[in-house]
C-alpha cells in the first residue's frame, strides 16, 4: 500500500529517538484498541455504547472534549460506501490567528472559539481504522489553517482521560503520533487541491467539493514496517 | 517479531461488527454545518424540531 510505502521512507531516516517514540505510541494505541474491544465490544461501541446508529448523530452524544489541551473528536456514520462505517472528526479550538484559546475560568465550553476541523479517520464496523481524510471547511466550519498551521496543531492534538473514555483517548492519542507523516502528506495534497481555484474563500465554500484529500490506510502492514525499521536498527 | 499485528488481528477476531447506520437527519437546511461539533449543531436545533425524527427514536 503506498501508504506503507511512504512511512517506511520516513522512518528509515528517522532519529533513532524519534523511532522509539513513535514505537511507544503505536503499542499504546494498539494495546488500548484491543482493551477496548475486550471491554466494549469495539473502538466504535465504546462511543455508541448500544445505542442504535443513525446517521449524522453524535457519539458519544457531546462529543468529547479535552478542555485542557483544547481537543476534541466524535464519532458519526452518514458516508456512503463500503470502505468505512463511519468516522472520526477531530477539532482543535483555536483563535483566527491559529493560536491556543484557552477556557476561561469556571467555563465548561468555549463560548466565542470555532473549533477547527483537524481531519478526520475512517473506521470498518469492527472499529479498524482504514483511511485518513480531510474536508473542505463549509463541512465543519471553524477556522480555516494552512497545512504547516494544522500540522502545529495535530501535534498539540492530546486527548487526556476523560471519564468513561480513557481507552479510546489513549488509542486515539498514539494513533495520531504514529500516523503524523501520513497527516501531513494528507493535508498538503488538501492544500494543493484547493490551489488549483482561483478564489479560495468561494473554494471554501463550495458545496460541490466537500472531500478534499483522502489516503487509505492498512495499519497492521504499518505496524510491520514500524516493528521491522525497530528491529533492523537493533540487529 | 510483528507482534503489534498479531495482537491487532486477535483482536479484530473477536470485535463486535456493528450494524450499518441508519437513515437520520441529514440537517438539510439547517444552519449547523454538515459535521460541526456537538456544540455548533445545537446553535440552531432546526433539524430536531423540523423532522422529529429525533423525537420518535427516543
Amino acid at each position: 500500500m503506498i501508504s506503507t510505502r511512504r512511512l517506511q521512507r520516513h522512518w528509515r531516516t528517522a532519529p533513532d529517538a524519534q523511532i522509539a517514540i513513535v514505537l511507544h505510541a503505536a503499542r499504546r494505541s494498539v494495546s488500548a484498541f484491543a482493551d477496548a474491544t475486550t471491554a466494549s465490544g469495539s473502538l466504535l461501541q465504546s462511543w455508541i455504547a448500544g445505542r442504535e446508529v443513525l446517521e449524522f448523530e453524535h457519539y458519544p452524544p457531546d462529543d468529547l472534549v479535552d478542555t485542557r489541551s483544547g481537543s476534541q473528536f466524535y464519532y458519526h456514520s452518514h458516508r456512503d460506501g463500503e470502505l468505512e462505517h463511519g468516522h472520526l472528526h477531530l477539532f482543535w479550538h483555536a483563535t483566527a490567528s491559529g493560536h491556543r484559546r484557552y477556557l476561561r475560568p469556571g467555563r465548561r465550553r468555549w463560548t466565542r472559539t470555532a473549533p477547527s476541523h483537524l481531519f478526520a479517520i475512517s473506521l470498518d464496523a469492527r472499529g479498524l481504522p482504514v483511511a485518513l481524510f480531510t474536508v473542505n471547511r463549509w463541512v465543519t466550519d471553524g477556522h480555516w489553517f494552512d497545512a504547516a498551521t494544522t500540522m502545529s496543531q495535530v501535534d498539540r492534538f492530546a486527548m487526556g482521560d476523560i471519564d468513561g473514555h480513557e481507552i479510546s483517548c489513549r488509542w486515539l492519542s498514539g494513533f495520531v503520533q504514529l500516523y503524523r507523516p501520513l497527516i501531513e502528506d494528507l493535508l498538503v495534497k488538501r492544500d494543493r487541491r484547493l490551489a488549483r481555484r482561483a478564489n479560495l474563500v468561494q473554494a471554501l465554500d463550495d458545496r460541490k467539493l466537500e472531500l478534499l484529500s483522502l489516503i487509505p490506510i492498512d495499519w497492521a502492514a504499518d505496524l510491520d514496517a514500524l516493528e521491522a525499521e525497530a528491529s533492523r536498527r537493533e540487529a | 517479531m510483528n507482534s503489534l499485528s498479531s495482537t491487532l488481528a486477535r483482536t479484530l477476531a473477536s470485535a463486535v461488527v456493528t450494524a450499518a447506520a441508519l437513515g437520520g437527519c441529514a440537517m438539510m437546511g439547517c444552519a449547523g454545518s454538515k459535521c460541526g461539533t456537538q456544540a455548533s449543531a445545537q446553535k440552531c436545533g432546526a433539524c430536531k424540531a423540523k423532522c422529529g425524527a429525533c423525537g420518535a427514536k427516543k
